[in-house]
C-alpha cells in the first residue's frame, strides 16, 4: 500500500498542510497529558454520541420507561443478523396480515396504526388504519411486505434461540410487550404458552 | 532575481520552525537533485538548499510515517474492533442486557479516552478503534432493547456518531471508518426502500455527486478526509453505473420521483459550490461523477426491454442491442475516467476499484447478454483489445504532445 491508501492511523498533522491532531492552538507532546479543552470536546463528543445511539434505539426505549404491559401470541422464524446475532424471528397470528385486503382499510401502504383489544389474557389487533385511534394501539409500517411494528426479533444466544424455536412449534409462545402512548412497542419477554 | 534574494535560509527569530512533510523516497531522490542542479546554476545558494531539504523526510526512513507499523496498527484495529462487535452478536448469556450495554460503554469510552493519552499513530489506532467501539454501543443497545433485525437506521447512528468523532478529534481513522459505514447505510436504506431498479441507480449516482462534491469542498487541511469521500463517491458512481446498465425491465415508471428531484437539487446546489472552490484534480473527479450520473440516469430510464423477457439474443429488437452496446461504452468510459482520477490524486484505490469494476462488469455481461452469441472468452477478447488499441493511441498523443512541448 502507498502513504495515501494507509490513512487508517495516521492523524492529522503529518501530511503537508495538515492540521495539529489536538485542533487549532493546541499540540500535544509526546509524553504531556492532553488540555483540558481535549478533554471537554472529547466529553461532548462521547455524550453527543451516546445521544445518537439512544435516539437509534428510542422507539423501543420510550415503552421501556413509560409504557403498558400486554401480551401477544407469537409463532416463531429462527435466523441470524450478521451484526448482532441470534433471534427469533417472530411472526403475530392475531395481528393483522398485510396480504390480505381483509386485514386493511385501503390500498394505501407506510405508516399504520393497528388498534389492540384485549381478549382474554391475550391482546389482539383490528384492522390496519392510517389514523392515530384511541385508546392502545401499534405505531407500525406495512410497505413491504411483512407488517413491522418493531417487536418482530427477540434476540438470545444461538443455543437458545434453537430451544426456543423447538419449544415454539410445539407449543406456541406469548410474547410480553411494553406499549407506550404513541404506540411504539418493545418487546421484553418471551414465554411458552401454556394454556 | 535570484531566488537567494527572495528566499532565505534562515529561520527568522521567534518564528516556530517550519513543520517536516513526508514524502516518497522517489520524490525526495527527485527533489534533491533539482535542488544541487539549482545550486550548481547559481539560483539558489547552499543554506536554502538545506533548508529546504530539511523540510522533507522520506516516508518509513525514521521520519513520522513508518508504513508496516501503520499497516499492522490499522489491521489489529479493525480486527479488534469486529471483534467487539462479534462479541455483542454472541449474546453473552451470562450479563443482563443493561449490564452488557454499560460493559460496551465503558471500552469504547477507555478507547477513546487512551486515543487522546497516546501519540500519533497509536493514537490513530485507538481513535480508529473508538469508531469500531461506537459501533458495537449502538448494536448492544439495540440488542438490549429488543430492536428488530435488519435496521438500516443502526447503520446511520453507528456512522453519525463516528463522523461526529472523526471531525472533532481530526481522525482519519475515525472517518475511514464512518465514511464508509455512511455509504453502506445510504445504499441499504436506498435498496430497502426504493421500488425498483431505477430508483436504486439514480439515487445511487446521486449519493456519489454528493460525496465527490464534499471532497473538493474539504478545504486543505482537511484533504485526507476529502480523499476519503472521493474514494467513496468513486465506488459509489461504479455501483450505480453497473446497476443502469443491467438489462432488465421496470414497468412500473419512477416512483420516489419528488424524493430524487430534491436529490438533483441538492446535488446540483453542492457541485456548483464544489466547482467554484475546487482544483482542477477535483474539477475532473467532479466532471466524472456528474458525467456518471446523467449517463446512467438515461440509461436508468431507457429500458426497451419487456418486464417477462429473459436473455434471449433471438428475441432482441434493435433498440435492446443498442442499449446494451451503449451500457458497456458507458461503463468503461466511466471506470476509465475513475481510473485516470485515481492516477492523478495518487489514490490507487480508486483505480484498483475501477479495474476490478470492469473485470466484474465484463464477466457479468458475457454471461447474462452475451453468452449464448459469443463466448465470454470472446468478449474478454474484444474488450481487452479495444482497450489495449485505446492505450497505445493515448501513449503516442501523449509522446508527440510531450516531443512538441520540449521542441
Amino acid at each position: 500500500m502507498t502513504e495515501s491508501q494507509t490513512p487508517a492511523v495516521e492523524e492529522q498533522g503529518t501530511g503537508p498542510g495538515a492540521p495539529s491532531s489536538t485542533g487549532p492552538g493546541e499540540r500535544t507532546e509526546p509524553g504531556r497529558w492532553p488540555g483540558s479543552r481535549t478533554w471537554i470536546v472529547l466529553g461532548v463528543v462521547l455524550l453527543a454520541q451516546l445521544l445518537i445511539a439512544l435516539l437509534a434505539v428510542l422507539p423501543q426505549l420510550s415503552p421501556r420507561v413509560s409504557g403498558t404491559e400486554i401480551q401477544l401470541r407469537v409463532g416463531p422464524v429462527d435466523p441470524i443478523d450478521p451484526f448482532r446475532g441470534a433471534y427469533v424471528a417472530l411472526r403475530y397470528p392475531d395481528l393483522p396480515d398485510t396480504s390480505s385486503i381483509d386485514d386493511r382499510d385501503t390500498d394505501e401502504r407506510g405508516l399504520a396504526f393497528v388498534p389492540l383489544i384485549q381478549e382474554g389474557d391475550v391482546w389482539v389487533g383490528g384492522r390496519i388504519q392510517r389514523t392515530e385511534p384511541d385508546g392502545l394501539y401499534l405505531r407500525c409500517n406495512d410497505d413491504d411486505w411483512l407488517l413491522r411494528c418493531g417487536i418482530e426479533s427477540w434476540f438470545v444466544g444461538q443455543s437458545e434461540a434453537r430451544a426456543i424455536e423447538r419449544d415454539m412449534l410445539n407449543s406456541g409462545a406469548i410474547a410480553t410487550v411494553r406499549v407506550d402512548r404513541w404506540g411504539n412497542a418493545s418487546i421484553v419477554g418471551l414465554e411458552p404458552d401454556d394454556s | 532575481m535570484r531566488f537567494t534574494e527572495a528566499m532565505t535560509a534562515q529561520t527568522p527569530a521567534g518564528e516556530p520552525r517550519p513543520r517536516q512533510f513526508t514524502t516518497s523516497a522517489q520524490r525526495f531522490r527527485w527533489l534533491t537533485g533539482e535542488l544541487r542542479a539549482w545550486q550548481q546554476e547559481g539560483l539558489i545558494d547552499a543554506p536554502t538548499a538545506e533548508a529546504i531539504t530539511s523540510r522533507y523526510a522520506v516516508a518509513g526512513s525514521g521520519g513520522v510515517t513508518n508504513l508496516p507499523v501503520r499497516v499492522i496498527l490499522a489491521l489489529g484495529s479493525f480486527f479488534v474492533g469486529i471483534g467487539l462487535i462479534w462479541l455483542v452478536a454472541s449474546n453473552l448469556d451470562e450479563l443482563s442486557p443493561l449490564a452488557r450495554f454499560i460493559l460496551v460503554v465503558a471500552i469504547w469510552i477507555a478507547l477513546s479516552v487512551t486515543g487522546e493519552l497516546t501519540q500519533r499513530l497509536v493514537s490513530g489506532a485507538f481513535k480508529l478503534l473508538s469508531a469500531l467501539a461506537f459501533g458495537a454501543v449502538v448494536f448492544q443497545a439495540a440488542q438490549s432493547l429488543q430492536v428488530p433485525a435488519y435496521r438500516p437506521h443502526l447503520l446511520l447512528a453507528w456512522a453519525a456518531g463516528a463522523l461526529l468523532y472523526a471531525y472533532a478529534r481530526r481522525s482519519r481513522g475515525a472517518a475511514f471508518v464512518g465514511i464508509p459505514v455512511l455509504a453502506a447505510w445510504y445504499v441499504w436504506q436506498v435498496m430497502d426502500a426504493s421500488a425498483n431498479l431505477a430508483t436504486f441507480t439514480i439515487a445511487v449516482l446521486l449519493g456519489s455527486v454528493v460525496a465527490v462534491a464534499l471532497a473538493a469542498l474539504h478545504p486543505q487541511g482537511w484533504r485526507g478526509f476529502g480523499r476519503l469521500w472521493l474514494a467513496v463517491g468513486a465506488v459509489m458512481s461504479l455501483v450505480g453505473v453497473f446497476a443502469a446498465a443491467l438489462p432488465y425491465g421496470d414497468d412500473d415508471g419512477l416512483p420516489w420521483a419528488g424524493a430524487l428531484g430534491a436529490g438533483v437539487i441538492l446535488v446540483i446546489g453542492l457541485a456548483a459550490a464544489a466547482l467554484w472552490r475546487s482544483t482542477k484534480g477535483a474539477q475532473i473527479a467532479l466532471g466524472v461523477a456528474v458525467a456518471a450520473l446523467l449517463l446512467g440516469a438515461a440509461l436508468s430510464l431507457w429500458r426497451p426491454f419487456p418486464d417477462d423477457m429473459g436473455m434471449v439474443p433471438d428475441e432482441f429488437t434493435f433498440a435492446m442491442w443498442v442499449r446494451t452496446g451503449l451500457a458497456i461504452i458507458v461503463f468503461l468510459a466511466v471506470a476509465g475516467g475513475w481510473a485516470v482520477v485515481g492516477a492523478r490524486e495518487s489514490l490507487p484505490v480508486i483505480s484498483v476499484a475501477a479495474t476490478a469494476g470492469v473485470v466484474v462488469f465484463v464477466t457479468f455481461q458475457s454471461f447474462a447478454v452475451f453468452a449464448p452469441i459469443i463466448s465470454g472468452a470472446t468478449l474478454f477478447l474484444l474488450v481487452g483489445a479495444v482497450m489495449i488499441i485505446t492505450g497505445v493511441v493515448a501513449e503516442r498523443a501523449r509522446r508527440r504532445i510531450g516531443s512538441e512541448v520540449t521542441s
